[in-house]
C-alpha cells in the first residue's frame, strides 16, 4: 500500500519544478515583452496556443519529441558510462545520410530498404562514435573534442550531399529528391508518424539493457570508479567502445526516423538541433532511460512553444535561452548533488 | 606582397589566440570551460552591440566585449568551483543560455549593424589586438613561470589540497582564471564579428570556439605549446582558404570551414597514439572541498 505520506516527496518535487518551470518561463515572456514591445499575457497565450493548444499543435510536439528522445536515450548510454558524447547532432545527421542513401540509391523493395535502413544507420553512426570511445579508451584522448569536431565533418558532408552530388532536379534547394512512398513509415495521426511508438520501444529496451542487464551494471561501475570496473575484471577499453556504438547508433536512428517518419528526404538543418537539445534532456533526465521521454518532451514543448511566438516578433532562438536557463536554474543543482566526487 | 599575404592571413590569430587563451586559463587552475562557443557567440554580439549604442568605436565594443563576458565566468565559478557542480554538465546550461542569448537578443535589439571603423594604429599592417594577444601569451608564460600568482595557479590546478595547506586560496585563484578566461573567449568573439566579420550573423563563430577548446588539449596545456598550436591552426585557416582561391587547392565549399576541424581530429588523436604524457592538471575537472 501506498500511504499519503510516500505521495507526499514526489509531488512536493513536482511541484517545485513546474513552479521554477513557470517562474523561468514567465521570466523570459517578461524579458521578450519588453524587448519587441508585446504584451505580456499575449506572448503567454501565444506560446501555449502553439505547444498544447490544440490537438493539431499537440501531435506536432509529439512528433518533436520523437527524435529529442531517441537521440536523448542514446547519450544517456555514454553518459552512464562517464563518456561525454556530445556528437549526437552529427550521429544523427550520420543516419539521416545513410537512411537517405539507401530508400533513394538501391533497388530494393521498401520493405527491405527500411529494414536495412536501420540497420545500417545504426551501425554507421555507431561506429562513427565508437572511433571517438575507442581513442579516449585506448589514449586518452578527450572525447568532447573529437565528437564536436565530428559533428562539424558530418554536416559538412550531408551539406556537400545535398548541394551537389545527390540534388536531383531539386534547382538551388539544398535537399535531395523524395525517397519512393513504399519506404515511408506510416502516419498514426497526421501529423504524428509511428516513429512516435519506435522511440518509445526504444526507450523501453533502453531501460531494460541499462537497468536490468550485466552491461548496463557495468556501464555504471565504471563510471562511479574506472580503476575498480578494472579490479572486478570489466574490460573499460571494449566497454568504452561499446557504449559508445550503443550510443552513436540509436542517435543515428533518429536520423533514420527523421527521413522515413517527418521529411521523407535529406535537406539542410534537417537535424534540426535535436542532438544537442537531447544533451540538455539527458541530464535534465539525470542520465535515466525511464525519465528521458519526460524530458524530450519538455524540451519539444519549450522549443514548440517558442516556435508560436515568432509571429509575436519574438525571436526563436528564445527557446535555447529557456532551456539553458531552466537547465541551469532547476536542474543542475538537483542532478548534481548525487553525482559529486564522481 | 609576401608580408601582405602573411599578415592577412595572421590578422585572423586574435580570434584562436585568445579563445584557447581563455580556455587554457581557465583550465590551468583546474576548471573545464566547454561554453568557449557560446561565450564566443555572445562576446561578438555584445561587442557588434556596444559598437552600435556607444558611439562607434571599435576600442570601447572590445572592451565591452570582454567586461560583459566575464558574467560567464562568474557564473561558472559560482556553481562550479564554489558549489561543486559538474563543470562539464554546467558548461552545457552555459553553452545554450549565451549563445541562445545572443541569437535572441541580436533579433530583439540590434538593428542590422555595419562595422565601417577599422582598428588603428597598424604595425606592419597588423592590428593593435594582434599584439595584444602575443603580449597576453607572453604575460601568462612570465606569470606561471616566475611569480607567487603563477605558483598559486599551477598548484590550484595539479593539486588543491596541497595548495591550500601553504596558504594559497584555490576558490579565490581559480574564481579569477575562469573569470578572466571566460572574458577572453569573449573578446575573440567581439574581435571576429568587428575585425574579421564587420558585424554579427548567427553562426558566426562556426565551431572555431570548439576547435579552440581542442587547441589547449592538442598544445598540452602550456603557454608555448596553446600558442604554436593556435597560430598553426591560424595559418592552416589561411593557407587553405588562399590555396581555394588560387586555385590550387580543390575542395568544395562544403567542406572549407572544417578542413581545420578535420586536421585537428586527426592531431589529437595522432597525439594521443603517439603517447606522450598529456600534461594535463591533475585537479582538471575536480572540485575542491576544503575539510
Amino acid at each position: 500500500m501506498i500511504t499519503i505520506e510516500e505521495l507526499k516527496k514526489p509531488i512536493k518535487a513536482a511541484l517545485y519544478n513546474v513552479g521554477l518551470l513557470l517562474v523561468t518561463l514567465s521570466a523570459a515572456f517578461l524579458i521578450s515583452s519588453l524587448l519587441v514591445g508585446r504584451d505580456f499575457g499575449e506572448i503567454f497565450w501565444f506560446f501555449f496556443r502553439s505547444s498544447v493548444g490544440s490537438v493539431d499543435s499537440v501531435l506536432r510536439m509529439l512528433m518533436r519529441t520523437t527524435p529529442i528522445l531517441v537521440a536523448t536515450l542514446g547519450l544517456i548510454v555514454a553518459f552512464r558510462s562517464g563518456v561525454w558524447n556530445i556528437g549526437g547532432e552529427g550521429q544523427i545527421v550520420i543516419g539521416v545520410i545513410v537512411t537517405t542513401g539507401i530508400c533513394l540509391f538501391l533497388p530494393l523493395p521498401p520493405v527491405v530498404a527500411v529494414l536495412l535502413s536501420f540497420i545500417t544507420s545504426f551501425l554507421t553512426s555507431g561506429v562513427y562514435a565508437a572511433m571517438a570511445g575507442f581513442l579516449k579508451a585506448r589514449w586518452d584522448v578527450n572525447e568532447i573534442a573529437v565528437t564536436m569536431m565530428q559533428t562539424f565533418i558530418a554536416i559538412a558532408l550531408l551539406q556537400y550531399l545535398i548541394d551537389a552530388p545527390w540534388n536531383w532536379g531539386e534547382g538551388l534547394y539544398p535537399r535531395t529528391a523524395k525517397i519512393p512512398v513504399g519506404t515511408r513509415l506510416p502516419f498514426l495521426l497526421y501529423p504524428l508518424n509511428s516513429t512516435f511508438l519506435i522511440g518509445m520501444a526504444l526507450a523501453v529496451g533502453t531501460y531494460i539493457l541499462l537497468k536490468r542487464t550485466v552491461f548496463g551494471y557495468e556501464l555504471q561501475v565504471m563510471r562511479s570508479n574506472r580503476v575498480a570496473a578494472l579490479s572486478h575484471g570489466i574490460d573499460t577499453t571494449r566497454l568504452t567502445v561499446l557504449s559508445m556504438l550503443l550510443s552513436g547508433g540509436l542517435c543515428g536512428l533518429a536520423g533514420t526516423g527523421l527521413v522515413l517518419g517527418e521529411y521523407f528526404r535529406a535537406q539542410a538543418g534537417i537535424s534540426g538541433n535535436y542532438g544537442f537539445y537531447a544533451i540538455a534532456a539527458a541530464l535534465m533526465a539525470n542520465n535515466k532511460a525511464s525519465r528521458a521521454p519526460f524530458a524530450a518532451l519538455l524540451i519539444a514543448f519549450l522549443s514548440q512553444g517558442t516556435l508560436g511566438l515568432i509571429a509575436l516578433g519574438v525571436p526563436q532562438r528564445l527557446g535555447e535561452v529557456i532551456i539553458g536557463a531552466v537547465f541551469i536554474v532547476i536542474l543542475v543543482p538537483r542532478v548534481m548533488k548525487k553525482w559529486r566526487g564522481g | 606582397m609576401m608580408w601582405d599575404a602573411i599578415s592577412s592571413i595572421l590578422s585572423f590569430f586574435p580570434v584562436i589566440g585568445l579563445a584557447a587563451l581563455g580556455g587554457f586559463t581557465s583550465q590551468k587552475s583546474g576548471v573545464w570551460n566547454i561554453a568557449i562557443e557560446g561565450i564566443m557567440t555572445y562576446g561578438a554580439f555584445a561587442g557588434v552591440f556596444a559598437y552600435h549604442y556607444f558611439g562607434n568605436s571599435i576600442g570601447i565594443a572590445l572592451l565591452f566585449g570582454f567586461l560583459s563576458s566575464l558574467i560567464f565566468g562568474v557564473l561558472l565559478s559560482l556553481l562550479c568551483v564554489h558549489q561543486g557542480l559538474d563543470q562539464i554538465v554546467v558548461g552545457f546550461g552555459l553553452w545554450f543560455l549565451s549563445e541562445g542569448l545572443a541569437g535572441f537578443l541580436y533579433l530583439a535589439v540590434l538593428p542590422s549593424v555595419t562595422v565601417t571603423e577599422t582598428l588603428d594604429p597598424k604595425i606592419l599592417s597588423l592590428d593593435p589586438l594582434f599584439y595584444v594577444t602575443i603580449a597576453s601569451f607572453t604575460i601568462l608564460y612570465v606569470i606561471l613561470k616566475h611569480t607567487k600568482q603563477g605558483l598559486a595557479i599551477r598548484s590550484v590546478g595539479e593539486n588543491p589540497r596541497a595548495a591550500d595547506t601553504v596558504g594559497i586560496n584555490v576558490y579565490r585563484t581559480r574564481w579569477i582564471c575562469t573569470t578572466v578566461g571566460a572574458g577572453l573567449m569573449g573578446l575573440a568573439g567581439s574581435y571576429l564579428a568587428l575585425v574579421i566579420l564587420q558585424g554579427f550573423t548567427y553562426n558566426l563563430v562556426a565551431g572555431y570556439g570548439w576547435a579552440a577548446f581542442a587547441l589547449v588539449l592538442f598544445g598540452r596545456w602550456t603557454v608555448p605549446g596553446t600558442l604554436l598550436s593556435s597560430l598553426v591552426f591560424t595559418l592552416l585557416i589561411g593557407l587553405q582558404t588562399r590555396l581555394q582561391v588560387a586555385g590550387i587547392l580543390v575542395v568544395p565549399s562544403e567542406f572549407m570551414v572544417v578542413t581545420p576541424h578535420i586536421a585537428v581530429v586527426v592531431a589529437l588523436a595522432l597525439a594521443g597514439a603517439l603517447g606522450k604524457k598529456s600534461g594535463m592538471p591533475a585537479a582538471l575537472g575536480r572540485f575542491y572541498q576544503k575539510e
